[in-house]
């Protein structure tokens, strides 16, 4: 038998106390290990979702179970050992002034024992390619470098979800590349599940394994990336507009399931010059180019 | 010829109590109705850069700066900033920190009243800003209670109205979901094309800047690494990775097929170009090299 999902979302609905219904109905299973994102317009109601996996915020209606617990019924500090919350932005959430006091500031206030915690510490640094800068002040760090402080002092804690709030907003593409990929190896290697919101339609193509689109506090398409990219009716409803590589693939009657510049290509060689492209056969054209820092 | 409307000298800058320098020796002419695009990573210097020009460096933030900065012939150094404020308008990254006000108009008065403009001025400088920025029904409502685009609509109109030449646009969307940031760049397109003013902006969205601009430049570590067309800039791949800049999907889709050895002189940089690129390539009967 399968095991249970890692969240289970049911019949949520919520109001903020002002009465604004920021969430009307939602069911949602997230799994162990999955790369999800969650994307929609500003105030969809995103934010307010994963707030609900870590306890910030409670049903209003409905039940939100993180590993079988309701969330009703657990404190702030058990969900967040399960559930690490990585704000929007980085500053919002830094305030010690060493690197190593910023990230053990959730292990003290959690009472781990002091041998456990530079123990950890060093590890969710290492994990963030932070070594050697214990003692700098993350004021002076560059903001890419902030943000990696800011989620390794989360994975210090060893949650196994992490939730990344717009990771993107304001960062140069370099650094994003380098946060994804750093979280896409965690995710890899120790299953652990993380969920991204983000407007980012990149980042969605190049990481994600499954995206829910919200509108209005709904969940209107639950699919892969490429399904999503490919469904104009849903893309229109929540004002998204994929990829330029997707645009691109579905103008040439390529079909569906091209998500990045990498598969356009190769999918275009095809066409084009099968000679060439049978001659490479199993060997992928990859890595004949390198544009992306991340190739 | 005539003169550039701004003109950077040989420009450096130091914040006071730092070692480093954030700007070193850059040096560039904007002319009238010009989009000038700035990229380059995080910390490059391009939010000092903006501030240099419409003088809030040195006058609010000090430090020791070298070179000089003329905008509309003005020097910044020696002009005072409510003089600056009526050539170069400044809008920042986070709309809301720049609100003080309850109300819509209010919010946008008030740099109006601070430089002393007659009531009967307000009013008709109000409407038309409002019209520009398609603000007009949100004339009442509470700046915080607008969306995200709606937001930055407000800083825009604020800057507006004071008539500035110039208007900077320092990550005007990166706080902002996608229809905010088309409205906002839509907004910047038509005040350039329709209205003559001049655009820097700084945008690490380049597929959304490429759609806009007439010009970029590259800072690194302060110092101007490159500046050309659209195309100069788009066709230098390698300056681009070695930056962190993100490529255009259009482009690493042409430098990609020219890697593979298609014909392709001229990189896409717009979307438009690169699909119709790919439909000339695929319809072609050439095959490649």
């Amino acid at each position: 038998m399968m095991e249970q999902p890692q969240i289970i979302v049911r019949g949520l609905h919520f109001r903020f106390p002002d009465g604004t219904e920021a969430l009307r109905g939602m069911d949602l299973d997230i799994r162990k290990g999955e790369f999800l994102a969650i994307i929609g317009q500003n105030g969809c109601g995103k934010t307010t979702l994963v707030k609900q996996f870590n306890g910030l915020l409670r049903p209003t209606e409905g039940s939100v179970l993180v590993e079988g617990v309701d969330t009703k019924k657990a404190t702030i500090a058990q969900l967040s050992r399960t559930v690490g919350y990585v704000f929007q932005n980085p500053d919002h959430q830094i305030f010690s002034t060493t690197v190593f006091d910023e990230i053990a500031f959730g292990l003290r206030n959690l009472n781990f024992p002091q041998t456990d915690i530079s123990d950890r510490v060093k590890r969710a640094m290492a994990s963030m390619r932070l070594e050697g800068k214990e003692k700098d002040n993350p004021l002076f760090l560059s903001k890419g470098e902030r943000q990696r402080v800011a989620v390794a002092s989360i994975l210090a804690m060893s949650p196994r979800v992490l939730v990344l709030d717009e990771p993107t907003t304001g960062q140069d593409w370099s650094s994003i590349v380098t946060l994804m990929n750093l979280v896409q190896k965690l995710n890899q290697e120790s299953e652990q599940t993380v969920i991204v919101i983000t407007h980012n339609m990149h980042v969605v193509a190049r990481w994600a394994r499954r995206v829910v689109v919200m509108t209005e506090g709904r969940i209107i398409l639950d699919a892969s990336p490429a399904e999503t990219f490919t469904n104009t009716q849903v893309l229109t409803r929540a004002f998204i507009s994929a990829p330029q590589a997707t645009r691109l693939a579905s103008e040439l009657g390529f079909g569906t399931g091209i998500l990045t510049v990498h598969q356009l290509v190769d999918r275009i060689l095809q066409t084009r010059s099968p000679k060439a492209a049978q001659s490479r056969k199993g060997q992928s054209c990859r890595r004949q180019w390198s544009v992306h820092l991340d190739a | 010829m005539t003169s550039p409307l701004i003109r950077v000298d040989n420009l450096s800058f130091r914040y006071e109590g730092s070692e480093r320098w954030a700007l070193s020796n850059v040096r560039f002419d904007v002319n009238e109705g010009e989009v000038l695009g700035i990229f380059g990573r995080s910390e490059a210097g391009k939010t000092t850069l903006c501030m240099c020009m419409n003088g809030l460096i040195p006058h609010d933030l000090e430090g020791d700066l070298q070179g000089s900065v003329e905008v509309a012939g003005q020097n910044t150094k020696r002009t005072e900033p409510q003089d600056l404020a009526t050539i170069v308008g400044i809008i920042f990254q986070e709309p809301e920190s720049q609100f003080i006000m309850t109300a819509v108009e209010d919010e946008i008065a008030f740099g109006m009243e601070n430089i002393g403009l007659p009531p009967n001025e307000i009013e008709e400088r109000l409407r038309l800003v409002l019209k520009l920025t398609k603000l007009e029904q949100y004339r009442r409502k509470p700046p915080r209670r607008l969306s995200g685009g709606q937001k930055q609509r407000v800083a825009i109109a604020s800057a507006l109205a004071l008539r500035p030449k110039i208007l900077i646009m320092d990550e005007p969307t990166s706080e902002l979901d996608p229809i905010g940031k088309n409205e906002v760049l839509a907004i910047a397109k038509e005040l350039n094309r329709e209205h003559n003013i001049t655009i820097i902006l700084v945008e690490h969205e380049t597929e959304l800047a490429a759609d806009i601009i007439d010009r970029g430049i590259v800072l690194s570590e302060g110092r101007v690494k490159f500046q050309g067309t659209p195309s100069e800039l788009f066709g230098n791949v390698e300056l681009l990775n070695r930056e962190g800049i993100f490529l255009p999907e259009v482009t690493e889709v042409g430098y990609g097929l020219s890697k593979h050895g298609f014909p392709i002189t001229q990189l896409p940089f717009t979307f438009q170009q690169g699909s119709a690129l790919l439909q000339s390539l695929l319809t072609k009967d050439r095959n490649p090299v």
